[in-house]
């Protein structure tokens, strides 16, 4: 079993202009504040769910949250599949 | 640390616990609300889809409840249901008049549609992060006194005792980044904690089973707890957020199979894809047992108000993978798509609540899907978990105030919030050793699977996930934890392992199958020894069940007669031999 390790959540910090609004955005408190920088910073990036709050709060789109949950906690039904598998070719229908 | 003392204390700032909120505080002074994150950021009621149930003026509600009610195999509490549909029609005006964005049509009318489950019934598509800022902005204009970043860990009883002879007076938390503790003894406690969940599972990681376990310990009697297993289809292309289920199927998608085989067709010939959710996700498993898989959502003949209302949530949440450029375009190529299948309860299961919201203890009364909604028995209708919610939150705001103003500030022993800051903070002056809380979050998460493994129960297989509970319990009652961000993720880990313990000990107990709750073991639905609520409650003991007989005689709609027993929807749909007249 792996942790639960890969973030899919990163901040541009040449774009953040410190303006806390992801501290309130985050329902789990990936955020923290950086007094010195006057700058947000991934607190706790492993426990970001893709959940967006973060992207639409945020006024210079200094936050990036990839879409892909990398997570070991999604159990998926087509973990044996071929990815090809996982589109269908609308031509054969 | 931080004692006040209120009149009404609601736990939870989603739709149950801000309507509660704002209907106590019209009616007394002081109404403290506690939030774990940031109220109108967080929870199910900001992260959902956006849909709920929308009566109008003009709309025979009696159709309306009799849907419920039939499509809910009579399990329900039909004043309830009553309550439900007429409180709803206000929330819904309530949050026009408050200019909540809503989906409208050219005339400028709310625009309705029939999602999941829904024949006559219709629901209508708002911004819920739009609505939970209103909310909150109207709670504060009030006079609540809202405050975010508190786990609550534990009630606060009159007599001190786990469970208590007396009354819940409180509740007693921390905050979740200063780690510093707070007790908020109050006349009447609010429980609007929302569903259980496990973390990793539906994008909302925060909401778990706090409160319905910090209930639980206290004493209050929870109803129906195997009926937990739920979930939605959610995932797309194994790895990304879908959105919108309820959405994108009341627009024309559609699921078909690696064939191109509509395969709702055989199970639903009327509702498809917005038939009752548990079969249709039974039908999924089905697809993928028989080597039909994968299982795919067609988009191509999605009506174009879908796409644009899309754009608006994207604007507002801050994206959708379906406009995105990382995934072929939906609207071309079918992807393939799968339900999520595990601990959800979305108010199939939770507190026993009555018309007044009151749970069984004293001092304590639930709102939102923390509560078993009665109103819908086993039916799954997409809008009714978020219509629930505003309206049990505002029948409970307004009957915790009433009885907090003829009430004095109750007592509770002196050395209570001494003992609860010892234990709370422990973990943080233990080392964290080998398991940490992330550790147990990803243990927890594996006594489930995928959907094709998790929706058939049995007994050896429920015997087993309890040892597991067992053992994630005992480990997570020694962890340490490094930092008070760690120390609230412990506690969840602590809830949810026993949450689960619970669901799983219903679902032992409960010796057959029914609607979605399907024992491989015991396939039959039967009515002659489980129409009725499964209560559950904590006793000196441990756990004792119970079976509350359901008065339908009392109620304006009756059951046609008793049914002998048969395969209930999903054992059927199993075996191959479900015919959609038998189960209509």
């Amino acid at each position: 079993m792996t942790e639960a390790v890969n973030s899919p959540v990163s901040i541009n910090l040449d774009l953040c202009e410190g303006c806390r609004k992801c501290l309130n955005a985050c329902p789990t408190d990936v955020f923290g504040f950086n007094e010195k920088t006057q700058k947000a910073y991934l607190a706790y990036p492993s426990d970001c769910s893709v959940c967006f709050l973060c992207i639409g709060d945020c006024p210079t789109g200094a936050i990036k949250v990839d879409f892909a949950i990398t997570s070991v906690r999604k159990h998926s039904a087509y973990a044996e599949y071929d990815p090809d598998q996982l589109v269908l070719d609308p031509s054969t229908l | 640390m931080d004692q006040i003392d209120a009149d009404v204390l609601i736990i939870g700032g989603g739709f149950g616990g801000i309507w509660a909120a704002l209907r106590a505080a019209e009616l007394v002074d002081n109404v403290v609300l506690l939030e774990k994150a940031y109220v109108s950021r967080s929870g199910a009621s900001t992260i959902s889809g956006g849909v709920t149930t929308c009566p109008l003026d003009n709309d025979d509600l009696s159709k309306w409840a009799a849907e419920f009610v039939t499509k809910g195999g009579y399990m329900c509490d039909q004043d309830w249901t009553a309550q439900l549909l007429e409180g709803q029609r206000e929330r819904v005006k309530q949050l026009a008049g408050w200019g909540v964005p809503i989906s409208r049509n050219d005339k400028g009318e709310i625009r309705r549609f029939a999602s999941r489950g829904m024949i006559d019934v219709r629901c209508m598509q708002y911004s819920p992060k739009k609505s939970m800022e209103e909310l909150r902005k109207q709670a504060i204009a009030r006079g609540v006194r809202i405050i975010d970043r508190i786990s609550v860990t534990d009630l606060l009883t009159t007599d001190g005792e786990y469970p208590t002879k007396g009354a819940v007076c409180g509740a007693f938390g921390f905050n979740t980044r200063s780690g510093e503790c707070i007790a908020v003894k109050a006349k009447q406690t609010v429980l609007a904690t929302g569903a259980m969940s496990m973390k990793g599972q539906h994008q909302i990681d925060n909401v778990v089973c706090d409160g319905v376990v910090m209930a639980y310990r206290a004493g209050a009697r929870l109803v129906d707890l195997e009926f937990s297993f739920g979930g939605t289809f959610s995932l797309l292309m194994s790895k990304y957020t879908f959105g919108s289920y309820n959405v994108a199927i009341a627009h024309g998608a559609k699921l078909i199979n690696a064939e191109g085989e509509r395969f709702m067709a055989k199970y639903d010939p009327v509702r498809y894809e917005r038939g009752e959710l548990a079969r249709v996700v039974a039908a999924f498993a089905k697809e993928m047992i028989d080597g039909r898989g994968p299982v795919y959502v067609d988009m191509r003949d999605v009506d174009q108000s879908y796409w644009d209302d899309l754009k608006v949530v994207q604007q507002s949440k801050g994206a959708s993978i379906l406009l995105s450029d990382r995934i072929p375009d939906p609207k071309v190529s079918p992807l393939a798509i799968e339900p999520t299948w595990g601990l959800w309860n979305g108010g199939r299961s939770g507190l026993m609540i009555d018309l007044k919201c009151r749970s069984s203890l004293p001092g304590l009364l639930a709102a939102g899907v923390a509560a078993k909604i009665t109103a819908t028995g086993t039916h799954a209708s997409a809008g009714v978990p978020t219509a629930f919610s505003m309206t049990s939150g505002y029948c409970a705001g307004e009957a915790a105030a009433e009885m907090a103003l003829s009430m004095q500030q109750p007592r509770m022993p002196d050395d209570l919030v001494a003992m609860l800051t010892e234990r709370v903070r422990a973990p943080l002056a233990r080392p964290v050793g080998k398991v940490s809380a992330d550790r147990l979050h990803d243990s927890l998460t594996m006594l489930e699977s995928s959907v094709v493994e998790t929706m058939p129960l049995t007994a050896p297989r429920l015997k087993k996930m309890i040892e597991q509970t067992d053992q994630a319990s005992m480990t997570a009652d020694r962890a340490g934890a490094a930092d008070v961000h760690d120390l609230v993720k412990l506690h969840e880990a602590r809830n949810i392992a026993e949450c689960a313990r619970l669901v799983y000990l219903s679902a032992l107990d409960r010796t057959e199958s029914r609607e979605q709750f399907y024992r491989e073991d015991f396939p039959e639905t039967d009515d002659e020894e489980w129409f009725c609520w499964h209560g559950l409650m904590n006793t000196a003991n441990g756990p004792s069940f119970d079976r509350q007989r359901i008065p339908f005689e009392k109620f304006p709609l009756q059951p046609p007669r008793k049914r002998p027993r048969h395969l209930s929807p999903i054992a059927a749909i199993m075996r191959g031999s479900f015919d959609p007249k038998a189960y209509d």
